[in-house]
């Protein structure tokens, strides 16, 4: 099959190709390969040398007639999933450069399970702390749209990958926006699934009680068929609860009747103007299209940066704590044990993690903690009320994902302008609610942008149905 | 001056469940360095723990046998310090909800009653274990890392070593009769943290405290507080002031010296574990753990006095200790009177378990062979000299006690004429003591039983032996 | 406001070191979110309790076999046998 036919395929096209015989696995593994190899875009930090090898063995399976829901086709994962292969579990970090898992994440493990082809890991900001992509370790992923442009992040490589044509779809990780915010930099679908949806074992935690994996893709489709293999609840995640469930029946089902809220406050916080009239396009392509729209109201929406900023950087900092560089990863040895700690981590992390880590301790030290630790924890159940009353009221919610569209490399300069970057995603986290962000249109430059929904816990359904239909409807300019 | 011990104490009690606390690890003593490990319990990134619910069983279980409110609901919190035997560099423990809180024990001293208030007991998992290298390096092995773990915080309520030793004492049999854990100290299962100050007597307010770490014997436990009050109280009386300080004892050299590890005051961070929901305890849970739980020392204690009609002491002796109260019923299930287990549980068995080494208590003997020496020993077919022989021979082997009677010739010597010219024999080569006794020295009879003893190998049947010598040595 | 002496503190408890102009920058970046975060300030929490999470799930006492200490070493930047090694530790 001609390559950039080959490479442009959804997944679902590339199965029934597979199907048809009119490519294998081999063939789209090799094309993925080497369109990372002569790329420009650094989406991916670390490449599978048994790629092909696998690929090859998906092949016979195929041809043996085994089954499997993604068998033979070519999928990245952010690097800070664990894998029990050649490549390294780096978090594109400096500290875990080599760190080799002694373990599959359980996502991982269920992508292997459908016969998935893991060609390697992509770029991101240090243990995802960063929506640029700038705080890698490595060499900065790029915006496919614009080389000069950032690709958002963290999971800045698995969206630039999915838009480049480099793979088929990604797994990111979503803290407070990490797959939503680069999937609508990068004009591509990124869900993040209810809290608990999936399991977070072996995704090394950056926020555990706002971490969750979700499927990076080019269609809606693809989205809700990666979702409905990575979801359910795992016996080794105690926060996963979770049963399987089937969603790409979703896919371009009905949406009239379906009830849209629209929020004030939150479609209020600041954004660029071509971002806000994309958005209100959407909402008057949902309007035209059978779908109810209601006013909401979440009066606090504008405190969730704050409450994120405090709990993500708290268990950050003791997540990070564990890189001591005595079992695994960077070590400095230094003239006792306690200055080989200092200067073990001092190496191993970059500004913005050494950062973070500073803020989490400082919110969780004795005489702070109250003021900022409990107090963010207790706005945070107001903001969940919030959100419970209005989806009493609506199917969903509509944001903006980003204020702007990509920026160029080095245009953010402080921690708070970076931070601002976050303030339509975070409250989603914080709430633990599903959201999907899809394409909803281009700016001037031809930039894409995108679109936020947010359902309810556990109505990914409504998400998919919603933005399926749009993708199908609308299109993309 | 003289001054008011004020002591509390922190015990640390690692369970004996068969998995660790966070993860499917065996939870066993030894191996070579983690061999008993996984992701979690070595922290690698991305690994999570997943809470194990016999730990939280166990705890709920420690907490109604030490009259505890339980906290139907309750999570875990991290505790953060870097060292090496902690991979995660935070403990997941628990500060703000425990399960079990406001708890009672008591236990006696000299047989007067006290109770000592428990603030808390908390479920957490222990760290692993560092090792000195042959090369001044330290190794590090998680085998023990997240062996579940209990701490069972007493209010500052002692007044006294004595105290502290009769109350670590009852916690341990009451641990160990509930079965939660072999509180065995040599392997660390139970720990001590103990915290001292003094105050002048009639003081409101408590004099600064230090903390001594990690006792791991009673033995170290006595001295380390005995040294502690000496030392505080020298400082006082010479006009200085405590220093607030976390002290280790050094059991071979007798003194307790400042902890440099830990100078730096400890800010823990503690939060709640973001990787653990909190957990909640339904009623009929807590009923079922009720339900199973066993007959306490203390309940027993009044039992074995109602139904065998026992003096306190021997009521105490008897039922303070699992393995003992546990063999006592057994002899009397075996048929053995109730006052003679006692008896010879308080006489030869104690002495017995008194020569073995280490603090555990460890009784092979089996109840039947026990039994049957008894009956043999109660027909008088048997003398006691010779029963505590043969209990000793069958102490720790499945010996039938008839055949080690037969084959080693312990038969009592019961034969009247035997016994008197054997006797005659005696008196005759000894005109002294025969005065001594007719002039009205008792003793002299225990003179002459002991002879005939010494003569028959013990074998003699006392009662015989005892009659004749009245008789020939006449009133 | 962060004081000088927080930021150290906060730095001894990360375990990390920085520079003088490291700490500089480092305190001014602290302030600026630090004084971001007062917004929180303006809602009224006091009649909000304290727990915010749903219900957990136990796992049963059930052993599974562990890892290989080889794998659980592989990492390790110093080892000796299946102990991991660090300098010595004095208590």
């Amino acid at each position: 099959m001609d390559k950039t036919k080959l490479l442009k395929l959804s997944i679902t096209e590339l199965i029934k190709a597979f199907e048809l015989g009119q490519t294998s696995s081999e063939e789209a593994t090799k094309a993925c390969l080497e369109k990372i190899k002569n790329s420009q875009l650094n989406a991916v930090v670390h490449i599978n040398e048994d790629a092909i090898n696998l690929a090859k063995e998906a092949d016979k399976k195929r041809r043996e007639g085994k089954k499997g829901r993604l068998l033979g086709v070519p999928i990245l994962l952010k690097a800070n999933m664990c894998t029990k292969d050649n490549m390294p579990t780096s978090c594109c970090s400096n500290f875990l450069k080599d760190f080799k898992s002694p373990y599959n994440a359980t996502v991982v493990e269920k992508l292997l399970k459908e016969g998935a082809v893991i060609i390697g890991k992509a770029n991101m900001d240090e243990f995802a702390m960063g929506a640029s992509n700038e705080t890698s370790a490595f060499a900065k992923a790029k915006n496919p749209h614009d080389l000069t442009r950032i690709p958002g992040g963290s999971s800045g490589g698995s969206a630039a990958a999915v838009a480049g044509l480099e793979c088929y779809a990604s797994l990111g990780s979503d803290t407070g926006g990490s797959i939503r915010q680069p999937s609508a930099l990068c004009g591509v679908v990124g869900l993040k699934p209810t809290y608990g949806s999936v399991s977070r074992r072996g995704l090394v935690a950056f926020a555990s009680s706002l971490d969750q994996i979700g499927p990076i893709t080019r269609t809606v489709e693809d989205n809700a068929l990666l979702y409905e293999i990575i979801m359910g609840e795992d016996e080794k995640d105690s926060t996963t609860n979770r049963k399987p469930e089937k969603f790409v029946q979703n896919i371009g089902a009905p949406i009239k009747g379906l009830t849209l809220g629209l929020a004030k406050e939150y479609l209020d916080l600041p954004a660029d103007s071509e971002v806000k009239q994309t958005v209100l396009n959407t909402i008057d392509f949902y309007k035209k299209n059978g779908v109810k729209v209601v006013e909401v109201s979440l009066p606090n929406i504008d405190k969730a940066l704050a409450v994120y900023y405090i709990l993500s950087s708290a268990e950050a900092a003791s997540n990070l704590s564990r890189f001591d560089g005595i079992r695994y990863g960077k070590r400095v040895e230094g003239k006792d044990l306690i200055d080989t700690y200092y200067k073990s981590r001092t190496a191993g992390f970059g500004a913005e993690v050494k950062r973070r880590i500073m803020l989490g301790n400082y919110v969780l030290s004795s005489g702070f903690y109250d003021a900022y630790y409990k107090k963010a924890t207790k706005v945070q159940q107001v903001l969940k009320q919030e959100f419970e009353n209005a989806f009493l009221k609506c199917d969903c919610l509509i944001a903006p994902v980003c204020p702007q569209v990509a920026w160029h490399f080095g245009e953010k300069s402080t921690p708070i302008s970076n931070y601002m970057a976050d303030i339509f995603t975070v409250p989603v986290n914080i709430v633990g609610r599903p959201a999907i962000s899809f394409p909803c249109g281009v700016n001037k430059d031809n930039m894409p942008i995108g679109v936020q929904l947010i359902a309810d816990m556990n109505r990914e359904d409504v998400l998919y149905k919603l933005a399926s239909y749009f993708e199908k409807h609308k299109g993309v300019k | 001056m003289d001054y008011e011990v004020v002591i509390g104490l922190e015990t640390h009690i690692e369970q004996n469940t068969k998995t660790k606390m966070f993860c499917s690890c065996k939870n066993e003593f030894g191996g070579a360095p983690n061999t008993n490990c996984c992701e979690v319990c070595t922290a690698m990134p991305g690994a999570l723990p997943v809470i194990n619910r016999q730990a939280v069983y166990n705890t709920i279980k420690a907490g109604l046998a030490t009259n505890c409110e339980i906290s139907k609901t309750f999570y875990f919190d991290r505790k953060g310090y870097f060292y090496p035997d902690l991979a995660k560099a935070y403990q997941i423990s628990q500060l703000y909800v425990p399960i079990c809180k406001n708890g009672k024990v008591e236990f006696e001293v000299n047989g007067k009653q006290y109770a000592i208030r428990l603030n808390r007991i908390h479920l957490e998992e222990d760290a692993g274990k560092l090792v000195h290298g042959l090369f001044g390096e330290t190794l590090v092995d998680f085998n023990r890392g997240g062996v579940p773990l209990m701490e069972i915080v007493t209010e500052p309520d002692f007044r006294s070593v004595e105290q502290v030793m009769a109350y670590l004492d009852t916690i341990k049999n009451i641990f160990k009769a509930i079965g939660v854990s072999e509180c065995r100290m040599e392997r660390g299962q139970l720990r001590c943290d103990v915290n001292v100050s003094l105050r002048p007597f009639g003081s409101p307010n408590f004099g600064t405290r230090t903390e001594m770490k990690n006792l791991n014997s009673f033995k170290a436990i006595e001295r380390a507080i005995k040294f502690e009050i000496s030392r505080q109280t020298k400082i006082l009386n010479s006009g200085g002031k405590i220093v607030q300080e976390t002290l280790r004892w050094d059991d071979v050299v007798g003194q307790n010296y400042p902890m440099r590890s830990k100078e730096d005051s400890q800010d823990y961070r503690y939060f709640p574990d973001p990787d653990l929901l909190p957990i909640t305890i339904t009623d009929e849970e807590i009923k079922k753990i009720k339900n199973e739980l066993p007959v306490l020392p203390a309940q027993l204690k009044s039992e074995y006095k109602k139904k065998y009609g026992f003096s306190d002491y021997d009521a105490t002796q008897l039922s303070k200790n699992i393995e003992i109260s546990k063999f006592f019923e057994e002899c009397v299930k075996a048929g053995i009177e109730p006052r003679e287990a006692s008896n010879w549980i308080q006489g030869e068995i104690s002495n017995i378990l008194n020569e073995q080494v280490g603090e555990e208590i460890v009784i092979k003997l089996v109840p039947i062979n026990f039994a049957k020496l008894i009956g043999l020993y109660k027909a008088g077919e048997i003398s006691q000299a010779s029963a505590r022989q043969v209990l000793r021979k069958i102490w720790d082997s499945n010996e039938d006690p008839g055949e080690i009677v037969e084959k080693q010739g312990l038969k009592a010597l019961s034969d009247d004429t035997e016994i008197r010219k054997i006797v005659e024999e005696i008196i005759s080569k000894n005109p002294n003591a025969v005065n001594d006794y007719k002039s009205g020295n008792k003793k002299a009879l225990a003179f002459f039983v002991g002879q005939t003893m010494k003569a028959t190998q013990g074998k003699a049947n006392a009662g015989i032996v005892n009659k004749i010598i009245i008789e020939l040595l006449g009133e | 406001m962060i004081s000088r002496a927080d930021v150290e503190n906060t730095a001894k408890l990360s375990r990390l070191e920085f520079s003088k102009e490291e700490l500089d920058q480092i305190q001014v970046d602290m302030n600026s979110v630090i004084s971001y975060m007062e917004i929180l300030n303006k809602v009224n929490t006091s009649k909000v309790g304290d727990l915010v999470r749903e219900i957990g799930e136990m796992r049963e006492d059930e052993i599974c076999p562990s890892v290989d200490p080889e794998e659980l070493l592989k990492n390790a930047p110093k080892k000796e046998g299946t102990a991991f090694v660090v300098p010595k530790v004095i208590d």
